[in-house]
């Protein structure tokens, strides 16, 4: 195999590029920089170009981060509105008409308000936060500097990828704002539902904003994808063949082909939606009769939508999950100062899953009147999902055996994610069987199902990443002690909220009711508890943003490489260059997991970029 | 108002605390020599322990939850055919998630709590072994083999079950925020529908010759009826708008409806099957023990007809016509002394959100005996007798004495 993946035009270009601009400024003040530290910082650069309209990959992924995270607040704060409703049905809480005003008339959510806030929060959740909010913070932060390259391929597409992802999340946060109230049918938006303003006053201007972010929001993910595909293909450095490089990236670069294959069906969809409501045609629309009128819209399909929609949604849940997989991976196996169990296995699994998640969409949709032998096709190709699924959660839980485990905050995160994945990913093995899917389709075993396992367990690998690479984006060290707390309220009050939901649904408890659930014998009391368990687990939230910005300006400073690493993210300097080293470009010798190799050294790692040693040489090329 | 700036007040000034409190912590902690990235041995200890206890908590919720909630009172058995063989197959997998929950939670936490740091030991480099991952990739692949075989022998049954002249056809008709039943009557077919024929009095677009009559003049009339100050030019832009919309609709409903009376009286089309069919809109009455086929449309956006204590579910899709088919096999009677509950009752709830009051949308379900059945449905009027009444309210004479 050739491992000419190298690119010594775009480097050399780099590099030069680097090279002219520091005699540039060698001629401004002579004899003033004899050393090499600067070298690199090769733009004088403004506040808005380092901060705002910046091209370097790094700060790009902190934006993505911190909008992500302001998102993601959003989103949290609209569920808890809705767990309140669902907690204590109808009765008055002031805090509510505080934050909601006309929405929650004397302290009680509105019904079409409380639609408005499960879609806005899945939207936001899903899109916002663990697309663009995971993908776009790590797979920018870590794809350069774990390959060893000097910026993304196309640092200006990446600047795009940012703003676009900002102008969707506007966009979104908007259409909280305008009178009829925001997209309120659900985050699927099926039509005639959607479609029909006259059906639902979130129909209205609401959604007209929720379809323009979504189209901005899939722009964002395009060039993003793009940008990560090209770099993973061209940027390495030399050495770093494809099977040297981390886990973290070979999941990244799986996601980013994923999203670039599945995001355009959903912008058709979308198109398609728009047109129907606004220029007659009718894609999705049929024999609908609606505010004492026939429509004269014949002959569209509101399944077709689902099935578009839906051939993205399931990729998408891949898209969610798989970066969180990549970065657990390489989380456990660094703080278990051991290699990843099965490298090649936990590669293929994530092709695997890869490839079969678009050829299961229709396990949305058994019930929607398809064919029945189309079901049993969608069975069987999701539950193929159940095997590569088990070898990666196999190999977690072999990467931990014999290990010498190093609890950090992030360490924990990636543990939760396993444990999270393994009982989420359970349940699906259900839920993908036609026949049961029947009677729990739409209903809170779905809910507590898809939460677990794509929810929280990727919310979970994200915790973790931003524990994990804090002192690679800010140079500084998080609160651990507020860590650990953080940790444990939530893993506590996520499975408090989520596990006792599979209950309500197997008792057939349908999902987004708003009130009436005295027709499923004592499930009031239990929903009581879950609101409370959301509620604490909503506030510890408040712990990690504080222990985040806190730590931002006067954590404690980060040594080189805090956890002893072995990647290359850890080789370049603490203080951020655009152009990531100052000098030149690592070389790599080795896979990314030499951990504790039995040599007989002190130290239980060895860097990927440190060339083989004579004893090395003479065995076998181990990986 | 007052009281909300003080809480915010409270917020900033805790927030402000927190800070300088942890810059204190910070800085006592470097003078002791601790540095922030290195976790110490009690760190270590007590994350272990805590993982361990989480497994232990786990367990203990399983439990707990398993025993209090799944069992008859919350998850009555399934009071359907097919549904039996559904809770069976449910059963099974039940079993084996279980299983692989268990063994993976405890193996993941467990190796967590015993491989904690420990200065002394170094870590055993294994980066893979063929035959062990080749266990858990075809171990799975057989589990999966004998659960996809099963769900689909099942699946098979609840959709293909085998015909039976007797079946009942019923249809479910839902629209915002109510259900319609549609019972065929004598003849047991359903008559013909079309969204254009919808009105007021005649809710799911029935076609018969009184009701082509009664929408014609409903609809004719309707297209007269037009804002006077249209005509005048005093509408606002956007008004005027909408009124052109309303008045194409109309149009395009006219012909429909015309092309259904042109049908009827060329005698390509008799649309007498709906004659005898029933409308029920408070309570749906199944005969116990015989075969029903649920035919489900919907007026405006899609629906979804839930029965879960038959393990029945199918979306209501505006455009076209759903079903499912089942055997009711418990009277309700009997499921209220096996459930010890004299309130009981089956329900059918819509489980497609479908607008503000979507959580309203559901009607009672009573299973009783063949003969009750029989005697209830005779002493409900026909769509027939009910648009003859209608029409003799509107002034018109029916056509159906010579039909009937």
């Amino acid at each position: 195999m050739s491992e000419q993946t190298h690119n010594p035009a775009v480097d050399g270009h780099l590099s030069q590029e680097v090279h002219e601009s520091h005699s540039v400024q060698h001629g401004h003040d002579e004899h003033a920089h004899h050393g090499h530290e600067d070298h690199g910082h090769h733009h004088k650069e403004s506040f808005i170009t380092k901060y705002i309209f910046s091209q370097d990959h790094k700060m790009i992924a902190k934006q993505f981060l911190i909008t992500g995270m302001f998102m993601g607040l959003v989103g949290m704060m609209l569920s808890i509105f809705f767990r309140l409703q669902l907690g204590w049905p109808g009765q008055s809480m002031p805090i509510l008409e505080t934050f909601l005003g006309k929405w929650a008339p004397d302290g009680v959510l509105d019904p079409n308000f409380y639609l408005a806030a499960v879609t806005i929060h899945g939207t936001i959740l899903v899109f916002m936060v663990l697309t663009a909010g995971l993908s776009g913070t790590f797979s920018n932060l870590l794809i350069p500097l774990q390959l060893g390259a000097r910026d993304m391929a196309s640092p200006f597409l990446n600047m795009l990828s940012y703003w676009f992802f900002f102008l969707s999340s506007l966009l979104m946060m908007t259409s909280l704002f305008v009178e009829t109230g925001p997209a309120s049918s659900g985050w699927t938006v099926y039509p005639p539902l959607s479609a029909l303003p006259e059906a639902s006053p979130g129909s209205g201007l609401g959604m007209t904003l929720w379809l323009f972010s979504i189209i901005a929001f899939i722009v964002s993910v395009l060039t993003g994808g793009l940008n990560y595909i090209t770099t993973v293909m061209n940027l390495r450095t030399k050495g770093m063949s494809m099977t040297r490089m981390p886990l973290t990236v070979w999941a990244f670069l799986i996601t980013a082909i994923l999203g670039l294959l599945s995001f355009p069906v959903l912008l058709g969809a979308g198109l398609l939606l728009l047109f129907d409501r606004s220029m007659g045609t009718s894609f999705y629309l049929s024999d609908i009769y609606v505010s004492g009128q026939a429509l004269e819209q014949t002959g569209g399909s509101p399944v077709l939508y689902q099935h578009l929609f839906w051939f993205l949604g399931h990729p998408e849940v891949y898209i969610i999950l798989l970066p969180s997989l990549g970065i657990t991976s390489e989380v456990l196996a660094v703080n278990a100062r051991k290699p990843i169990f099965g490298y090649r296995a936990m590669i293929g699994s994530m092709l695997a899953i890869a490839f079969l998640s678009f050829i299961v969409w229709g396990h949305h949709m058994y019930v929607t009147g398809m064919d029945p032998l189309l079901g049993s096709v969608f069975t069987f190709t999701t539950l193929l999902i159940a095997i590569p699924s088990a070898i990666k959660a196999f190999n977690y839980i072999t990467t931990l055996w014999k290990g010498n485990i190093v609890f950090t905050p992030g360490m924990l995160f990636a543990i939760g994610v396993v444990s999270l994945f393994i009982t989420g990913g359970l349940t699906g093995i259900i839920l993908a069987d036609s026949a049961l899917d029947v009677n729990l389709h739409h209903t809170y075993f779905v809910v507590a199902h898809f939460h677990i396992v794509m929810g929280v367990a990727s919310m979970f690998g994200t915790f973790a990443g931003v524990y994990h690479w804090f002192p690679k984006m800010f140079g500084r060290m998080m609160n651990k002690k507020l860590g650990y707390l953080h940790f444990w309220v939530t893993l506590i009050s996520a499975y408090g909220v989520f596990f006792p939901m599979h209950y309500m649904g197997l008792a057939g408890v349908p999902r987004r009711y708003y009130q009436n659930f005295e027709f499923f014998s004592g499930f009031s009391d239990l929903n009581m508890v879950i609101s409370i368990f959301a509620i604490v687990g909503g506030l510890v939230q408040f712990v990690f943003v504080f222990n985040f910005f806190y730590s931002m300006f006067k954590g404690p400073k980060a040594p080189q490489n805090p956890w002893n690493s072995a990647t290359l993210e850890w080789t370049t300097p603490v203080k951020h260059l655009h152009g990531n080293w100052p000098g030149e470009i690592p070389t790599v010798h080795r896979w990314p997991y030499d951990y504790s190799l039995p040599n007989g050294e002190e130290r239980d790692f060895i860097p990927q970029d440190e060339p083989l040693s004579e004893k090395e040489k003479q065995a076998e090329p181990a990986h | 108002m007052l009281l909300n700036l003080i809480l915010f007040a409270v917020v900033i000034l805790a927030i402000i605390t927190s800070a300088r409190l942890l810059l204190v912590f910070q800085f006592a902690a470097e003078l002791r020599g601790k540095k922030a990235h290195e976790i110490s041995d009690s760190e270590n200890n007590m994350n272990a322990l805590l993982t361990l206890l989480s497994l232990v908590g786990l367990f203990a919720m399983f439990f707990y939850l398993t025993a209090t909630y799944y069992n008859e009172k919350y998850i009555p058995g399934a009071a359907s055919e097919h549904g039996v063989e559904v809770d069976s197959l449910l059963n099974l997998n039940f079993i084996v998630i279980t299983l692989a929950f268990f063994i993976t939670q405890l193996l993941l936490m467990w190796f967590a709590y015993k491989y904690r740091y420990n200065k002394k030991r170094r870590a055993t480099h294994y980066a893979h072994n063929d035959k062990l991952e080749m266990i858990w990739t075809v171990v799975p692949a057989i589990v999966m083999a004998v659960l996809v075989l099963k769900g689909l022998i099942v699946w098979n049954h609840t959709t293909n079950p085998s015909p039976d002249k007797n079946t009942l056809n019923l249809e479910l008709y839902a629209r915002q925020f109510d259900w319609t039943a549609r019972y065929s009557g004598k003849d047991n077919a359903l008559g013909k529908a079309s969204y254009t024929m919808i009105n007021g009095g005649n809710i799911l677009g029935l076609i018969s010759a009184d009701a082509i009559q009664e929408q014609l003049t409903i609809v004719r009339g309707d297209s007269l009826v037009v804002d006077s100050t249209v005509t005048l030019g005093f509408l606002p832009a956007e008004k005027l708008e909408d009124e052109k919309t309303r008045l194409r609709r109309l149009v395009h409903q006219i012909r429909t409806v015309a092309e259904f009376d042109y049908q009827f009286k060329s005698g390509s089309e008799s649309y007498a099957a709906s004659h005898d069919d029933v409308l029920v809109r408070d309570t749906i009455i199944l005969p116990v023990n015989r075969p029903v086929k649920l035919h489900m449309r919907s007026q405006d956006v899609i629906h979804s007809a839930y029965l879960p204590h038959f393990r029945v579910h199918m979306y209501c899709v505006p455009g076209s016509e759903t079903y499912f088919a089942f055997k009711p096999i418990t009277t309700t009677k009997e499921m209220k002394k096996k459930l010890n509950d004299p309130e009981f009752e089956y329900r059918l709830y819509c489980n497609n959100i479908c607008g503000s009051t979507h959580f309203n949308m559901m009607l009672p379900v009573r299973v009783v005996s063949e003969k009750e059945y029989a005697a209830w449905l005779s002493a409900k009027s026909t769509f027939a007798d009910e648009t003859k009444t209608r029409l003799a309210k509107m002034g018109l004479k029916s056509n159906f004495a010579k039909n009937n």
